[in-house]
């Protein structure tokens, strides 16, 4: 058996799954093996072709692409192997993973250890029930992002996006430099969501009219997308009668929002958390499966790439360990739950004897703020918005104040 | 095994979702599908959770390859209803 022996196995090689091998790697894991679909290394990293990666991991402002090779290469000089257009269809809760590929056919390996990398998709648009016929020309705007900077097609030239995601906005940058014309950028909420950077650098940098509170009501035509109908929407995201138009348009890209991809992680038995999407993980990435663990977009939504690779890490690190030792040891686990305004917190549990950085989502933009960790203070913000996610360093001496008992704390945003 | 030895297309899955291979959407193209829904109610590639995001693209291009047109002529179902309407560097510069 030609994998036979494999300590680490990644499922994926975007900026979660590379950062994971090669952390995994330099941990002491001697056989690492990345399984990817596509045709090279990067994911989804290929097709963004933007600016804004790696500011705060490298320190430089790279793109998509850039950011990718130098986690590649990486990959390569440390002897880490990968097996490229290869699809995992099954992972068990024994760590049984199925792959198959079209040079090998169907593959059996069982690794010590597991790390979940297999990042997020699209909403689409049986997911929002826009009413109207089903005509050529609705993409999601990440798949649009595929066709215009790796396939070298334009879908259309006169586009509405509905959706303020990054991915959105960004294809309303693009598409605009392509000579396209964005009529519009619907957002069914009263402030973007995505990154403010997006807002000012994609849309008001390029003239693009943005309408908040703003929705989709129909798609028109038969064969193509020939227009489509908005109406602005009341307090309660309805669309208010009499407030309609029909914009002309033959392209329609759908930004609105991304969910973990979680199916294999499901047919192993890991537990997910409502809140998120993503796999119930501890301090260690752990999922609730021994030995399978998850970073970055799987695990939940980030917004900048940095973080998912430094997640990603995390889990990489302690499968490395978990392949050496057959378990880890874990002290006593502190659960994390959302508090007011908090949509999740992630990890779900923490381990009171290390540093620990808490990524957490508000449900509502709200101005100065204060966030807590149970009565742990950790910062005030001038204004949370859901588009931007929080990031709490959580120290061990804050953590050796609490009382021994202490088996859950609440995270909490809210007026000081 | 046996079948991806016989043609290695059946051991590339194309669509995630619904785990179609390349073998099997060049199966319905010989059985008369021509356009993206053609194939997609033959073989379920698309009909999944994230409706055809991930494998539209690569559809297209099997649909070009073994017909023998440009990708910007491949339909949805028929007729004026093509998806990709320009090649890229196309518009740039031409009246909107």
């Amino acid at each position: 058996m030609k994998y036979s022996e494999i300590d680490v196995a990644v499922i994926g090689s975007g900026p979660a799954g590379m950062a994971a091998a090669i952390k995994a790697k330099e941990e002491g894991a001697v056989r690492v093996l990345i399984l990817e679909r596509q045709e090279q290394l990067g994911g989804l990293l290929q097709q963004c072709v933007h600016n804004g990666f790696g500011l705060f991991y490298f320190g430089q402002d790279l793109t998509g692409p850039e950011y990718g090779h130098r986690f590649a290469e990486k990959v390569r000089d440390s002897g880490i192997e990968a097996l490229l257009e290869t699809m995992v269809t099954r992972i068990s809760a024994d760590r049984q993973i199925t792959a198959m590929n079209n040079r090998e056919g169907p593959l059996n390996l069982r690794p010590k250890s597991i790390v979940l990398a297999m990042g997020c998709r699209e909403r689409s648009r049986g997911q929002l029930n826009v009413p109207g016929t089903r005509p050529a020309g609705v993409f999601t705007a990440g798949t649009a992002q595929r066709l215009v900077n790796v396939e070298g097609f334009v879908p259309g030239k006169r586009v509405v996006i509905l959706g303020s995601g990054d991915i959105g906005m960004i294809m309303a940058r693009r598409l605009t430099l392509e000579g396209a014309e964005v009529k519009a950028v619907v957002e069914i909420l009263p402030y973007v969501g995505g990154l403010t950077r997006n807002e000012v650098q994609c849309l008001h940098d390029f003239r693009i009219p943005l309408l908040l509170e703003h929705t989709v009501t129909q798609i028109h035509g038969e064969q193509r997308v020939e227009a489509v109908t908005i109406a602005k929407v009341g307090k309660d995201k309805k669309p208010i009668n009499g407030t309609e138009q029909v914009i002309e348009c033959d392209t329609l890209l759908l930004s609105v929002g991304l969910i973990p991809e979680n199916e294999l992680s499901l047919m192993a038995g890991v537990k997910l958390d409502p809140l998120t999407g993503g796999p119930v993980v501890d301090h260690w990435r752990e999922t609730t499966i021994p030995g399978i663990f998850a970073g970055g977009n799987v695990v939940h939504v980030h917004d900048l790439v940095d973080n998912v690779s430094w997640e990603a890490e995390i889990a990489g690190a302690w499968a490395a360990k978990f392949a050496q030792k057959g378990r880890l040891e874990k002290e006593r686990k502190i659960i994390l739950k959302p508090g007011r305004n908090i949509r999740y917190v992630v990890p779900q549990a923490i381990s009171t004897q290390n540093d620990v950085t808490l990524y957490a989502r508000v449900k509502d933009m709200e101005q100065d703020v204060q966030l807590q960790v149970g009565n742990i203070f950790m910062q005030k913000l001038r204004v949370v918005k859901p588009g931007e996610m929080l990031k709490l360093d959580l120290s061990q001496s804050q953590m050796s104040q609490l009382n021994v008992n202490t088996s859950e704390l609440i995270v909490e945003c809210g007026a000081p | 095994m046996e079948l991806v030895t016989k043609d290695p297309g059946y051991g590339h899955v194309v669509c995630r979702c619904e785990t179609v291979t390349e073998g099997e959407i060049v199966e319905a193209l010989r059985k008369g599908a021509t356009t993206l829904d053609g194939i997609k109610f033959r073989t379920r590639a698309g009909m999944g959770r994230c409706q055809g995001g991930f494998c539209t693209p690569r559809v297209v291009k099997i649909l070009s390859r073994e017909l023998g047109v440009k990708e910007e002529k491949i339909t949805k179902k028929g007729r004026e209803s093509r998806l990709l309407l320009y090649k890229s560097k196309e518009l740039i510069g031409a009246q909107i």
